[in-house]
């Protein structure tokens, strides 16, 4: 019975691994989403940027 | 002029219709085909008799392992596209799958560490094939930091695909290492000339357990290259090219 704690330990990691990288990338679409909505997109008078 | 400014352009809405229903249709593939991979492996598969319980870590260790296999072969052929007709897309690709692939290789292995330590007594070996897993891993976090580190994109993008190609030979090396070498790492069970070594039940979970991890590996892609596109736009943002 003491291996049921692998068991459970391997399939707890492996979740919490994946879950956290779901979330991970679900924060930075949000950043990168709020990000771009402040920043007007560039027009033909905006120059290079410096 | 104030009507291009006011205007998001697509990609602000979202990083693409398209690839935002591939994403939500693997997510939901992955979902309903890893609910029933679970109730397989918790409830139908038989219980090994030598190892016990702990042998079901078997049906998410293999599956991760060739997925992440998958991963780094999308790595590869996105940059030997990139290198051969130089767009952008495939390093987007490369680079989008790299990560994946990366947090898939350090699960494979914090799931065969914990199942080494059941059965073999030991949470690490220098076995071929851990040892070459192992290396596979560091190439691609190389990779990543490779891509993090060097400031122009156009040279990033090229170094990471001659790494991204080079990287790939390993995969079937680490294929390859337990029949080549002694090693405790049990041999393949399904990839034989002989055909697979399972019970067909065992078979059969094993196999639902693979497309769940291949539909969440393409939908945690999607969402990576939903970023990454969403990153490239906003690149283009803050230094709009000269003359426009």
């Amino acid at each position: 019975m003491q291996n049921f704690w692998y068991l459970f330990a391997a399939y707890t990691l492996v979740w919490l691994g994946l879950c956290g990288y779901l979330l991970y990338l679900a924060q930075e679409v949000r950043a990168l989403r709020r990000e771009l909505q402040s920043r007007p997109a560039p027009s033909a008078e905006d120059g290079p940027a410096a | 002029m104030a009507q291009t400014l006011s205007r998001p352009t697509a990609s602000a809405r979202a990083p693409g219709g398209g690839l935002a229903l591939f994403t939500t249709l693997a997510g939901a593939a992955g979902a309903v085909t890893m609910t029933l991979a679970l109730y397989g492996i918790f409830v139908l598969a038989p219980t090994e008799r030598t190892q016990g319980v702990v042998q079901r870590v078997f049906y998410i260790h293999v599956p991760l392992a060739w997925t992440a296999y998958l991963a780094f072969g999308v790595v590869f052929v996105g940059s030997l596209l990139y290198l051969l007709r130089r767009r952008r897309r495939w390093d987007v690709l490369a680079r989008s799958s790299a990560e994946v692939g990366v947090v898939l290789t350090t699960l494979v292995i914090v799931s065969g560490s914990l199942w080494g330590k059941a059965v073999w007594g030991t949470w690490w070996t220098w076995d071929a094939r851990l040892t070459s897993t192992l290396v596979l891993w560091f190439i691609y976090v190389a990779y990543l930091m490779l891509r993090a580190y060097v400031g122009d994109p156009d040279r990033a993008a090229r170094y990471s695909a001659v790494l991204g190609i080079v990287g790939f030979l390993d995969i079937p090396i680490i294929h390859m290492s337990v029949i080549w070498w002694r090693t405790l790492h049990p041999e393949p069970v399904v990839l034989r000339s002989e055909g697979p070594a399972l019970p067909p039940e065992m078979l059969w979970v094993l196999l639902m357990s693979l497309v769940a991890m291949t539909c969440l590996y393409l939908s945690l892609l999607g969402l990576k290259l939903g970023i990454e596109t969403l990153r490239e736009d906003l690149r283009a943002r803050r230094s709009p090219p000269a003359g426009q």
